[in-house]
């Protein structure tokens, strides 16, 4: 947004204090510091749990969000709530939350039936999914470029703010649309039965959900950091949208401790096996009522025995699945037993503890201090899976993703920031995805090591510690040291898209201009970057350099397990490539991300979908042919839809 | 389907060369075409009538008039002379020659209550009346009405329709979220402007005439195969539409469908939603009916709208107009509004009554007891009808298993393919790819001209991947009833003959 925006405490008529406001000679030492946090009251699932006396306690839950200077909208660095409601031609008045009276009481309260607590909610559960991503991966998140019609990248690319729009659609449906970099949520009447225990013909609100909102934010953050996610080449690619966007609204809830200390108290009767946490998630599914598919991965409530099961992994489940959501679920699903396992090593001490060293629990509730000390450790847990799932986002290919290529991004992150994995997380990932049968298709066993993504080798044409020698020039010549140094002390996202932008100029300059550094890395990415050597297919300028981008570079500095700093940097590179295959040409967008360490000066590992690999390409032509004849009826009638999610998410269909 | 809007009756017009007949009412070619075997054991006889379904199926009897089966009779885009002609056609193939006395339809089928499947049964009614006797009508169990669920079905389809068209006859009728919506509505809109009146009214004539003739038969999926009156060594098989009613949306029912006891469910919302969707038409086209503020998401007092009822200016839009200009109407970001996305509302209504009303197909399968092959008749079953073959089995005399009614599919020889060869009307694993005889052919009853002028971007009919796997399947035995197609070498080889007002296919 290239205007800046009028700060609406100067102009407003009404005088709300401001804690913004500035004009006055202020006294340093008197005034007060700047608040860290603001509380926000929210559901903590959605209305209907807070009309049912069992879940009433804990249906509202205090949302803390990182204090930002905000307008009203909420209007803030990172989204805009603009209450438009089409169907209904009005708009609603958009919540001041700097208003004092709204400050002193942490927020306005929950209701349905007030327009600005809406907007409240869905600001207060964006910003805390985009905190949650944030503090995983130690950087700003940035929402996708806007493109004008192929036109050349300019800065006018930059979209500050996802703008959310919580009462846009008369239907069942809430979705993430990349054309108008938007989160668009419906409202409709609910169901006409009176045996659904919800008020008959009442008004449902999408936004009103946390899972939904979470679920809708995360699509945009992911769309965010990896564009082309959104292009399925493969049955995991969508399907990994999904899950990750199920992932992120799951696990967040695993992070609010007193809903999560009240289901472990109630529940008490089987700490023992799993059921207890599994339950607890088939709930936050139905909670959603979208997602069948999810509880069903997880476990169900069997009607005839009136118990719930557990929905035993099938390694076979996986090949036959092909729905996106379905396929969706079983990520979703090994996700979870992963984090089960490891929620159970965790609190295997404390059972034993307070059972007198048998680790079986006496009858009756639980003592409340250990009902406190279980819920932190599955909370802990949940954080610590949560942020394993955000920072192998780093690690994953830019194009092309498969769930396999997901687990060896998660084992890769983690191996690389928790060199002893003291609490066996990994393998208990490894054993969770193995069940569900989700394997990378190149790798020679299971484990760690061979998951791990592979760090460039030698090549047997250069005589020994050449290749190493050329690589570290390499980094050298294009400056990435300094490069990333003129990121270091920016403070707006804005400064930092900027000198991104430029740093990818600069980097695409300096690959192509060298034919030298741009062989090495030839031979690493499996791209096409030197001149007068692309095969055909792959674009050539009239130099003979091929058309290639620099479309990514990240840095991250970590902190790993045994307190040393992590510095490192990711460079995402992309080239198209069209090929014939039985007579009809196809468009292939390749790519491979190099990461690099930056105190070593050496690159780490490079992720790649390179040109050459004529099976994996194959592939993707086959599943886009028959991804065609079963296609929608929509695309028979309407053509190719341009919201994606809209038809994904569509609760109808 | 229905309906003829001006545009398609233009559109018909202008594809005069193609159909001569309309000039020349006696260029229809004679009923026996030219190079006919003298013996065959059934003959299907594919219309070139436009897009719509027209088969006449043909079991000859031993010392008897052959067996004949009109398989539905309608088209999307075609007048009232034009079908009268092609029902005098059928009528005077019946007659075998004859110019006198009733031709005996022995079976009547109508798969499914679209107008592109019996729409002649109104634009001729009255060749039907007059000319014709009729030994049997045969409909899906989904037409009958007198069952309670069924009827509920049906009204709920009326008001989608209802409310399709009120949203089509406001000013939103222009914008692109309802572009293409119009000639969807086609298929089940009533119209007169061709003389192809209600699609309910064709329906109910069909039914009427089968209580006359002592059998209206409402099919179920899986009941005993039974046999055609003098016809040895044919069995009938049931195989859709399905009762199950998961099968009728391509995707899962959920729970709370099932509890909303909506058999074939519109939309996730149901009754309601259709209210509040249809209330906003008026809100925004300004015109009156119903209590519009029913379904308004909030009280009245929380609305801010840009102009007061009477066109005044709204004090209280004056008090964030500072925030709508910064934000919502700011033009370097035009590109983030939203007027008209909710508008995909109607369309996906509009998707769900096409394919409710799809799948709820009657699919038969006949089949040759001694030799074993099957000559299968899907109407337009979409993949949800056919995926819930793969649990149907039949009880056959003499037989101590259940026959599963894949096992037809892997004998069948002659295929009608669904939904004009769309992309999600043939299911290809455990649908077409189970479809292994060496001698199948397909027959695609489609009028290209007709499906490329429908929608804003035309219908993708044939789908392209659908017609290389069916040619591939059935050895370039593909015959499509386009005027414009030519028969392919291998169809001719195959024994199958082409006139320009119908290609034939005989089982020797």
């Amino acid at each position: 947004m290239p205007n800046t925006r009028r700060n609406p405490g100067g102009s407003s008529t009404t005088s709300t204090p401001n804690i913004n406001t500035s004009g006055t000679s202020s006294h340093l030492s008197s005034e007060p510091s700047r608040p860290t946090h603001r509380l926000l009251r929210g559901y903590a699932f959605d209305p209907s749990m807070a009309t049912q006396l069992e879940t009433a306690l804990v249906s509202e839950i205090m949302y803390k969000i990182p204090w930002e200077d905000l307008h009203p909208g909420p209007v803030g660095e990172y989204v805009e709530v603009v209450d438009y409601d089409p169907p209904s031609g009005c708009f609603y008045v958009p919540v001041d939350l700097n208003d004092a009276r709204v400050l002193a009481q942490n927020g306005l309260a929950p209701s349905e039936g007030n327009p600005q607590f809406h907007q409240q909610m869905v600001y207060a559960v964006a910003m805390t999914t985009i905190d949650r991503f944030e503090r995983a991966l130690g950087r700003k998140a940035f929402w996708t470029d806007h493109y004008e019609r192929q036109s050349r990248p300019t800065p006018d690319q930059f979209v500050r703010r996802l703008r959310i729009y919580p009462h846009a659609l008369r239907m069942a449906n809430a979705y993430y649309s990349r054309r108008k970099g938007a989160l668009l949520f419906g409202y409709f009447p609910g169901t006409e039965d009176r045996t659904s225990g919800q008020f008959p013909g009442g008004m449902v609100f999408t936004c009103l959900s946390h899972d939904v909102v979470a679920h809708e934010t995360t699509h945009a953050l992911l769309d965010g950091f990896h564009e082309h996610f959104m292009e399925a080449t493969n049955p995991d690619v969508l399907a990994f949208h999904e899950a990750f966007a199920d992932i992120v609204a799951l696990f967040q809830h695993f992070t609010f401790a007193e809903v999560l200390a009240h289901q472990i108290a109630k529940t008490r009767g089987d700490l023992q096996s799993e059921n207890l946490l599994a339950q607890l998630a088939s709930q936050f599914g139905h909670a959603r009522g979208t997602h069948g598919a999810l509880r069903d991965a997880i476990g169900k409530y069997d009607e005839v025995s009136k118990k719930w099961i557990k929905h035993e992994p099938d390694p076979t489940e996986l090949d036959q699945t092909m729905e996106v959501h379905g396929r969706g679920a079983i990520l979703v699903a090994a996700v979870f037993d992963a984090f089960l396992s490891i929620y159970k090593n965790r609190s295997r001490d404390l059972l034993r503890l307070a059972s007198g060293g048998t680790g079986v629990l006496p009858q009756g509730e639980l003592h409340p201090d250990l009902v406190n000390r279980l819920a932190q450790e599955a909370a802990k847990s949940a954080g610590h899976v949560l942020n394993m799932c955000f920072r192998a986002l780093d690690y994953c290919p830019p194009v092309d993703l498969t769930f396999g290529d997901y687990l060896r991004a998660l084992i890769t992150a983690d191996l690389d920031l928790m060199p002893e994995d003291e609490h066996r997380y990994r393998v208990a990932f490894i054993e969770a995805f193995r069940r569900r049968g989700i394997y990378p298709r190149d790798v020679r066993t299971l484990s760690e090591d061979s998951l791990r993504w592979a760090r460039p080798g030698e090549d047997p044409t250069l005589p020994p510690g050449e290749m190493e020698e050329r690589l570290r020039h390499f980094i050298k010549d294009i400056r990435l040291r300094s490069q990333v140094d003129k990121l270091r002390y920016l403070r707006t996202r804005r400064e930092i898209w900027d000198a991104t932008r430029l740093i990818k100029i600069d980097l695409h300059e300096g690959i192509s201009s060298q034919v030298v550094k741009a062989e090495i890395l030839q031979r690493l990415t499996g791209l096409a970057l030197a001149e007068y050597q692309a095969p055909s297919g792959v674009k050539v300028h009239r130099d003979g350099v091929p058309v290639f981008s620099v479309q990514a570079i990240r840095e991250a500095r970590r902190e790993r397990g045994d307190g040393r700093v992590l510095n490192q940097v990711f460079i995402t590179i992309l080239q198209k490539m069209r090929m014939e295959h039985e007579g009809q040409m196809h468009t292939i967008r390749c790519g491979s991300i190099l990461v690099l360490d930056l105190d070593e000066q050496r690159i780490s590992y490079v992720i790649r979908k390179g040109l050459h690999d004529q099976e994996r390409l194959l592939g993707i032509i086959q599943f886009q042919d028959s991804q065609a004849s079963t296609s929608s009826l929509s695309a028979t009638y309407f053509g190719a839809s341009n919201e994606p999610f809209a038809a994904l998410h569509n609760m109808g269909a | 389907m229905p309906t003829t809007m001006k545009k398609t009756t233009k559109a018909s017009a202008k594809k005069k060369k193609v159909v001569k007949v309309k000039t020349s009412p006696l260029s229809l070619a004679p009923i026996i075409a030219k190079g006919s075997p003298a013996k065959f054991r059934a003959r299907v006889r594919m219309y070139r009538h436009g897009l719509g379904d027209c088969f006449l199926v043909t079991f000859p009897r031993k010392n008897q008039d052959p067996f004949n089966m009109l398989i539905d009779c309608g088209a999307l885009a075609r007048d009232k002379p034009f079908m009268t002609r092609i029902v005098e056609h059928i009528r005077d193939t019946v007659r075998a020659g004859k110019t006198k006395g009733k031709a005996k339809l022995d079976v009547v089928v109508a798969t499914h209550e679209h107008k592109d499947h019996v729409s002649g049964f109104n634009q001729a009614r009255d060749v039907f009346n007059n000319d014709f006797d009729f030994g049997a009508v045969w409909l899906g169990w989904t037409e009958n009405l007198t069952k309670p669920e069924i009827k509920k079905l049906k009204e709920a389809k009326a008001k989608a329709v209802a409310k399709l068209q009120l949203a089509l006859t406001s000013r939103l009728a222009a914008t692109a979220g309802l572009q293409g919506i119009g000639s969807l509505l086609n298929f089940s809109q009533d119209d007169d402007t061709t003389g192809s009146g209600k699609v309910a009214e064709a329906m109910e004539y069909l039914k009427l005439r089968g209580k006359e003739a002592g059998e209206l038969r409402y099919c179920e999926p899986g009941e005993d195969p039974f046999e055609l009156d003098g016809v040895s060594d044919v069995r009938v098989y049931v195989l859709g539409p399905s009762h199950d009613v998961g099968f009728m949306k391509i995707s899962e029912v959920t729970k709370q469908m099932e509890k909303d006891d909506i058999v074939y469910h519109l939309t996730a919302t149901g009754d309601a939603g259709m209210d509040a969707l249809g209330a906003a038409i008026p809100t925004i086209a300004g015109a009156a009916g119903g209590d519009p503020t029913r379904y308004l998401p909030f009280a009245d007092e929380h609305r801010i709208t840009r102009q007061k009822a009477d066109g005044g200016s709204n004090p209280y839009f004056g008090g964030i107009q500072e925030f709508v200009s910064a934000t919502y109407d700011d033009k370097q970001q035009e590109w983030r509004q939203i007027e008209e996305d909710w508008l995909s509302a109607f369309g996906q209504l509009a998707l769900d009554l096409d394919n409710d009303t799809n799948n709820t197909s009657l699919v038969l399968a006949f089949e040759f007891v001694k030799t074993g092959e099957v000559l299968l008749f899907v109407g337009d079953a979409q993949i949800g009808n056919w995926k819930s073959w793969a649990n149907v089995e039949f009880k056959i005399p003499g037989r101590t298993t259940p026959r599963p009614a894949h096992d037809l599919l892997s004998h069948t020889v002659f295929y009608k393919v669904g939904h004009h060869c769309s992309h999600n009307a043939t299911l290809k694993k455990g649908g077409l790819e189970l479809m292994n005889r060496e001698d199948l052919v397909a027959f695609i009853p489609l009028d290209k001209t007709t499906a490329s002028k429908q929608g804003s971007k035309g219908w993708e009919m044939p789908a392209p991947p659908l017609f290389k796997a069916l040619k591939q399947k059935a050895g370039d035995r593909v015959a499509i009833s386009d005027v414009n197609e030519k028969l392919t070498d291998n169809a001719k080889k195959a024994g199958i003959l082409s006139t320009e007002s119908y290609i034939d296919y005989f089982l020797i």
